[in-house]
């Protein structure tokens, strides 16, 4: 063999994928130009230096069967293909992050994803379509925590407005809608859910609010004035629950909110007079 | 010198990370390098140490990286990695125990 080019063909054969078979040809071929550059600066007549810098590189069979020994092609490719998934994540990443940006307000969004839970179930839960486009909301307050064992208790958010309920025979004058946070120590479980069951509401005219789903009128009719209740897990250890108060009146003060069962009770009371607008 | 090939197969491994182990090198560098510093002893083959840097590399034990070298050309140099360095230690202690009874047994005892 007395081509340097011949011998790389032959000593890079076994290398299969195409990027390591063209960095070790490379780097084989640089290795023999400075063999040669070398022998040059030495004095070696140029004919004479390719025979002997070749010469060097050895024997092209006995190298072919030790480069093919050390190529491991596996590991290579697990390590390009982890580089590739590591790319395409990131980019993943990066055009959801855009995308979120461009779409915020529209469906999912990061602000909907990090922004104030209450605020999302006040956006979810179709409350706002049962308005009554003239109305005004009057932002209540309540400072109070109520505690249960290692639960706790308190009302976030609490609005009053004008409204109609949706395929509802009845129109309502008012609305009330408390967002009750509660915090456990630990993820809730499904027993929980049954707590919003028990919850009714009294305001300052000692008007009681029951539970439509546990006190249904005869016929299938919600009493007149009734509590029902939304809401879902947004957090770990924390579910945000929508409390709506029906047909409420016109200029309530203040809404009591209870919760009875088996002995434990606790009361929230949300204001909405001059004291809270303060 | 010309001596047996097989002493020198067992040990190039050690060879070569000890001299990368000063600074990073090329191959044709590597080759250098082992002449000079083993005044003419070692003169490895290119189909020795080839073979042995993409070894030394799948093991993690070097890495590698292109280098701007003279008239527009790249050169691809090798770094001793972290584990590289404690496999040079284990190396060494190795062979200065095996020199170490090779010498005592042909009486010379350099290392004992």
């Amino acid at each position: 063999m007395n081509n340097i080019y011949v011998w790389l063909e032959e000593v890079c054969r076994p290398l299969k994928y195409k990027p390591d078979h063209d960095a070790a040809y490379k780097e084989l071929k640089d290795h023999y130009q400075d063999h040669l550059d070398y022998l040059k600066k030495q004095g070696v007549r140029p004919n004479a230096a390719e025979l002997q810098a070749l010469e060097a590189m050895g024997d092209a069979s006995e190298m072919r069967r030790l480069m093919a020994a050390s190529y491991r092609p596996l590991l290579t490719l697990l390590w390009r293909i982890s580089r590739v998934v590591l790319v395409l994540v990131t980019v993943a990443v990066i055009l959801s992050g855009i995308w979120a940006v461009i779409r915020q307000g529209e469906g999912w969004s990061l602000k909907r994803l990090f922004d104030d839970p209450a605020e999302s179930i006040l956006n979810t839960m179709a409350f706002y379509k049962y308005m009554d486009p003239e109305t005004q909301i009057v932002e209540g307050r309540c400072d109070d925590t109520a505690e249960l064992g290692e639960f706790k208790y308190t009302i976030v958010r609490a609005l009053k407005c004008r409204g109609k309920r949706h395929n509802e025979p009845e129109t309502y004058d008012q609305f009330i809608v408390l967002i009750l946070k509660i915090n456990s120590p630990l993820e809730l479980d499904a027993a929980t859910d049954e707590f919003r069951y028990y919850l009714t509401a009294k305001d300052n005219k000692d008007l009681c609010y029951e539970n439509a789903y546990i006190s249904r009128h005869p016929g299938g009719r919600y009493p007149e004035r009734y509590v029902i209740t939304s809401g879902g897990m947004y957090r770990m250890n924390s579910r945000y629950l929508a409390i709506n108060l029906y047909n409420t009146d016109q200029d309530i003060e203040w809404i009591d909110l209870f919760y009875d069962h088996w002995g434990k009770s606790f009361s929230l009371r949300a204001s909405f007079g001059e004291e809270a607008s303060e | 010198m010309n001596f047996d090939k097989s002493l020198l197969s067992g040990s190039t491994r050690l060879l070569v990370l000890s001299v990368l182990e000063r600074k990073d090198e090329y191959g044709w560098g590597i080759i250098q390098q082992l002449k000079e510093r083993s005044d003419d002893t070692f003169d490895m083959r290119e189909g020795t140490l080839y073979p042995v840097l993409h070894s030394l590399e799948s093991d993690g034990m070097i890495s590698s990286y292109e280098q701007d070298a003279s008239a527009g050309r790249t050169r691809k140099y090798y770094h001793i990695t972290d584990k590289g360095q404690r496999e040079l230690a284990r190396q060494k202690e190795q062979w200065e125990a095996f020199s170490g009874g090779v010498n005592r047994v042909i009486g010379q005892g350099a290392f004992a």
